[in-house]
């Protein structure tokens, strides 16, 4: 059946209908002699008057003196008939918002409605900013923080340590048996690190520049890794340089395929070393920054002096592979005989040190007797054993002739990688790191965050610039280095001890936000005897800290809390001199029994399970603008109740945010005062959308999920908002898809979106079960165009493009077969790490290990080439 | 016949133009003119007053017109007020539709149910449907796009507004009638 509106493009059908409406024509006949009539009986009427045309007359002035018909004031179509809850709980808006601690610093009559703020609550949430962190006086100070959180004494062991000291330590590079690529795919590595021979030549030392043409003929024109800011480079497994592509395969290698069209295939490959020259399997993504490959990749290292690494790996810790950040070798009573670990300690690469020498006999002794009984003040375990971390590195390469890429420098850092940035040749790397430290016995290094060169510990962050996050528990670093891609020298670093769960780049500043748990006060219910009911309202909130680049060194400037917890990276939006941050709040009721006695506390689950009894938590969102302080300067809180936040997008002085639970508020607010945020249109339209892309003039893009007026989400939907009126934002255009889930929906990068072509691009899954895994996968590309009435022509999105993924090669690295010297592979569609991207005339398809290309005019296939 | 001046005729109208002009724009614009007021009006019956009191209006203006365009722009806007004027009075009292004997003379049939134009290819019904269910502005705005064809600084002029609000109008309103069917054939 054709939609309605196509019908009006029938010409012909038009035609008919205007024939057909038509008078009477008893009644035009009716009509012409009353007509002759009046003018007869008119007798006067003079012809001249009025009669006659005037060629002066302005056809202005005409239309002027006649009444224009009453413009009724725009009023969004309802698309949701009888759709009142959501409606009904958006305008009653913030009267029945309850983010409410008990007297906890928001205050309800603060708070009028979503669209309008209150500057007297403004002085209440700006105590809610904390004061700015302050920098440990010392390492010492630092390890008193560490224990102080950990509820241990500290020992007096900790103190004496020197720079020089730290570059004598040793590295040693350990086989991990799972390792990740990309921001969240897993695949696992080898066994054992073999040395590449790629990675051979390349350490050679060798000029590898030849007198061959290093490039096919070099296009100007290309896409780039869709990011959140323009001019602010973020990692990808594929990236290009207009002459060539350069993509993560299975994790482990690096491949560089030339971007030639038709004539499309693989130069060359690597795969990168861990500080000490062994193989490093783990890759993560890449940057390109003039003839510079940044090869991001994980490695588990084993740190310590040669006494440390000739020690046993204790059991209970590391060996189980994959301790990521770092482990804990156990407490007493764990240890196994030492026998087993040995073997792998045999391995290691200690030209000196043999199992006779005096230091290892006290290792050995301790472990060989698992039936004394363990003694708590024995030093446990032995002094000497490495300490385990898992490292962050980045390899540089000189790729000005890629078939030949030079290795020129490799930095490490303590820590799971986070996310990094790279702006004006600066490469800012943000990792996570779990410092392990013992009750017991502890060096320096097992609590410092630690920087690395090539084979060696380059240096630790100056204590200057470590912060703890006040009033935390949480003992986890946070490290943030700034490396210097051109004279490939590390900067400046930084370590926040908390952990960071978004981390935003600005043009002026990096934002680490960490969100903690928050409990208001006792709220008092009942007493009885030695026991007091009460209950206590939690909820989460978000610490931010503002960390100036560009400068040349990293400090933290300014910190803040607001109430809430953000979504992603885009929730945080940095513009003229104000970070604007949206967030969601949680509201969960926790009922107690506070024995006064004791002054334990107990779940009370009766009096819990009764309240929750049909009662969801309270949920709100809110939108703040801070300024260079981090304090809230202007707000809007209270927004769409009860429902949460699924995508938001700034764009100058305009933000959008999305919510859902039945129907999706698409929120428009206008940022042009950051003292007065207001918004000023909130379009209800059934789903959501997931990520929001500003698509040019008053036009802004929605890919997000399609839903039923209940709110029964079915699936994927694109959609076009008109964004030219701010007070009328409306859905355009939309288009609905078969399928349920895409990587577009969680990762902004593998959405390829070009405004000025008017394409957009991204992989899916086509089947509704696992994600990717021996389902099928598309890629999809639209093209949209706005209507041309002049033209007569509708717009919308247009299919350009949907193509099958092909299989990718698995390889499973736990399954080593020794009999066919080979590891087990499967074959499986790499969904999530599909990119799609365009150079010059060509549109390239990177899915695993493959490329698929096709012209970029037509969409035709031009190549599909296989990397072994 | 020709004499200065204006006098009031014997039943009390003021002509000022010539019966031929007003005719002659009858012949020309009669499908324009009735089919902007039955896109506008509740049924025919309404539809038919408006179109006799257009050219009534028409003969009793004092408009100096340019051009033919001029003339065409005055007659559908004039349509439109009326229109728009008796959808407003015929609310309040219904009872006032289609007197038998009023001054009118339509052939109007009261028993006849309100929106009773039907066309002969269903698929029209379902485009006047479409039409009538659309706002005021969108609907003269899309009436005049696709029915009379008018080319969108046509009816810029004619409704006193931009290129660019034109434009925005016939989006909308095509997207309104996509959604509004779409939502109850999806069945939601």
């Amino acid at each position: 059946m054709s939609r309605p509106d196509e019908l009006f493009d029938d010409r012909e059908l038009m035609a008919r209908m205007r024939d057909e409406m038509s008078p009477d024509q008893r009644l035009v006949d009716e009509l012409t002699s009353k007509l002759h009539a009046d003018t007869s009986a008119a007798a006067g009427t003079s012809i001249g008057a009025g009669a006659g045309t005037s060629t002066g007359t302005s056809i202005g002035a005409g239309a002027a003196s006649e009444p224009l018909p009453v413009s009724r004031p725009r009023r969004r179509r309802r698309w949701a008939a009888g759709l009142s809850v959501a409606a009904a709980v958006f305008l009653v808006a913030a009267l029945g918002f309850a983010v409410l601690r008990p007297g906890g610093v928001l205050s309800l009559a603060g708070i009028k409605s979503p669209f309008e703020t209150d500057p007297s609550a403004q002085q209440l949430t700006q105590s809610a900013a904390a004061a700015p962190m302050e920098a440990v006086s010392s390492y010492e100070d630092l390890y008193a923080t560490l224990c102080a959180r950990m509820g241990v004494a500290p020992l007096a062991t900790a103190a004496t340590w020197s720079d020089d000291m730290l570059r004598s330590l040793k590295v040693k590079s350990v086989p991990a048996s799972s390792i990740g690529y990309g921001d969240g795919a897993m695949l696992t590595a080898p066994a054992t690190g073999e040395r590449d021979s790629a990675a051979e030549s390349s350490t050679s030392g060798l000029d590898a520049k030849s007198a061959a043409p290093t490039s096919p003929s070099p296009s100007t024109d290309y896409s780039t890794t869709n990011t959140q800011v323009a001019g602010i480079d973020e990692a990808d497994v594929v990236k290009t340089d207009g002459d060539f592509l350069y993509m993560i395969l299975r994790g482990s290698e690096v491949v560089i395929a030339s971007a030639d069209g038709a004539n499309t295939k693989e130069v060359s490959r690597f795969t990168p070393e861990a500080p000490d020259g062994q193989s490093n399997c783990g890759l993560i993504d890449l940057y390109l920054s003039g003839d510079v490959l940044v090869v991001m990749s994980r490695v588990t290292l084993q740190v310590g002096t040669q006494e440390d690494l000739n020690a046993p790996i204790p059991q209970g810790g590391g060996t189980s592979g994959g301790s990521l950040g770092g482990s804990s070798p156990g407490y007493p009573g764990e240890i196994e005989p030492a026998a087993a670990p040995q073997a792998a300690s045999a391995t290691s690469d200690s030209p000196t040190s043999s199992p006779a020498e005096e230091p290892m006999a006290s290792g050995p002794a301790n472990a060989a007797s698992p039936t004394e009984p363990q003694d708590a003040v024995a030093p446990y375990p032995s002094p000497y054993y490495p300490s385990m971390r898992s490292v962050t590195q980045v390899s540089l390469y000189d790729v000005s002739d890629a078939r030949a890429p030079v290795l020129i420098d490799l930095f490490a850092q303590d820590g799971y990688h986070t996310t990094s940035r790279l702006m004006d040749n600066v490469l800012y790397l943000v990792t996570n790191h779990a410092p392990s430290y013992l009750p017991y016995e502890v060096r320096p290094y097992d609590y410092l965050p630690l920087l690395y060169g090539e084979g060696c510990v380059d240096a630790t962050v100056p204590s200057q610039h470590i912060y703890p996050t006040p009033g935390s528990a949480g003992t986890g670093y946070t490290v943030v280095t700034a490396l210097d891609l051109k004279a490939s020298k590390r900067v400046a670093s930084l370590t926040v001890v908390g952990s960071a769960g978004t981390v935003y780049m600005g043009h002026n500043n990096l934002y680490v936000a960490e969100s903690f748990y928050q409990e208001g006060e006792d709220d008092f219910l009942a007493q009885e005897g030695a026991n007091r009911y009460i209950k206590v309202d939690s909820s989460y909130d978000t610490r931010i800290a503002r960390i100036p680049v560009g400068t040349g060194q990293l400090a933290l400037a300014a910190s803040a809390v607001v109430p809430g917890a953000l979504l992603n990276q885009f929730s945080l939006d940095e513009f003229d001199g104000h970070l604007r941050v949206a967030t969601s709040s949680t509201v969960y009721t926790s009922f107690y029994i506070l024995n006064e006695d004791t002054g334990y506390r107990s779940h009370d689950y009766g009096a819990q399970s009764d309240a929750m009894r049909g009662a969801a938590p309270t949920q709100t969102n809110a939108l703040y603008v801070l300024d260079a302080s981090l304090a809230i300067v202007g707000r809007i809180e209270g927004l769409a109740p009860n429902e949460r936040i699924y995508s938001t997008r700034f764009d100058g002085d305009v933000g959008y945010v999305v919510t859902f639970r039945q129907v999706d508020p698409l929120f428009t607010i206008d940022l042009s005062d950051p003292r007065r945020p207001k918004v000023t249109n909130a379009l209800k339209i059934p789903g959501f959308s997931q990520y929001l892309h500003p698509f040019g003039d008053g036009l802004l893009l929605g890919i997000g999920m399609n839903a039923s007026d209940t709110g029964r989400v079915s699936t994927m939907k694109l959609a076009m908002f008109d964004t030219s009126d701010p007070y009328d934002v409306w859905e355009r255009d939309k288009h609905l898809l078969s399928t349920t889930y895409s990587p577009a929906l969680y990762n902004h990068k593998s959405v390829f979106a070009d405004v000025e072509k008017g394409l957009v691009g991204f992989p899916t899954n086509d089947s509704s079960s696992a994600r990717g895994y021996n389902g099928t996968g598309l890629y999809l590309v639209y093209s949209y165009r706005t209507p041309d009435f002049g033209m007569n022509e509708s717009g919308g999105f247009f299919e350009k493009l949907a193509v099958s993924l092909p299989l990718t090669k698995g390889i499973d690295y736990g399954t080593y077969s020794a009999y066919d010297d080979r590891y087990s592979s499967y074959e499986y569609v790499d969904v999530d790490n599909t990119r799609g991207l365009y150079v010059g005339d060509s549109f390239y398809i990177v899915s695993g290990d493959n490329i698929l290309v096709f012209d970029l005019a037509s969409f035709k296939q031009t190549a599909s080439v296989k990397l072994s | 016949m020709a004499a200065q001046g204006l006098e009031t005729a014997q039943n009390g109208l003021t002509a000022n133009r010539r019966d031929t002009e007003v005719v002659d724009a009858l012949e020309r614009y009669r499908k324009t003119v009735y089919g902007v007021a039955l896109t506008h009006t509740n049924n025919r019956c309404d539809a038919d007053d408006v179109f006799q009191e257009v050219f009534v209006a028409y003969l009793r203006s004092s408009v100096d017109f340019a051009d033919e365009e001029h003339r065409k722009a005055w007659l559908i806007r004039t349509t439109l007020n009326l229109s728009l004027k008796l959808v407003t009075s015929s609310w309040r009292s219904r009872t006032e539709l289609c007197e038998p004997g009023a001054p009118a003379l339509s052939v109007c049939d009261p028993s006849l149910p309100p929106s009773d134009f039907a066309f002969s290819d269903p698929r029209a019904d379902e485009v006047f449907a479409a039409l009538r269910a659309l706002p005021t502005d969108y609907r003269i705005t899309m009436h005049l796009f696709y029915l009379e064809d008018l080319p969108v600084s046509a009816i810029a002029n004619v409704l006193g507004t931009t290129e660019g609000a034109i434009k925005t109008r016939l989006s909308r309103a095509r997207a309104m009638v996509r959604d509004s069917v779409h939502e109850t054939a999806c069945n939601e």
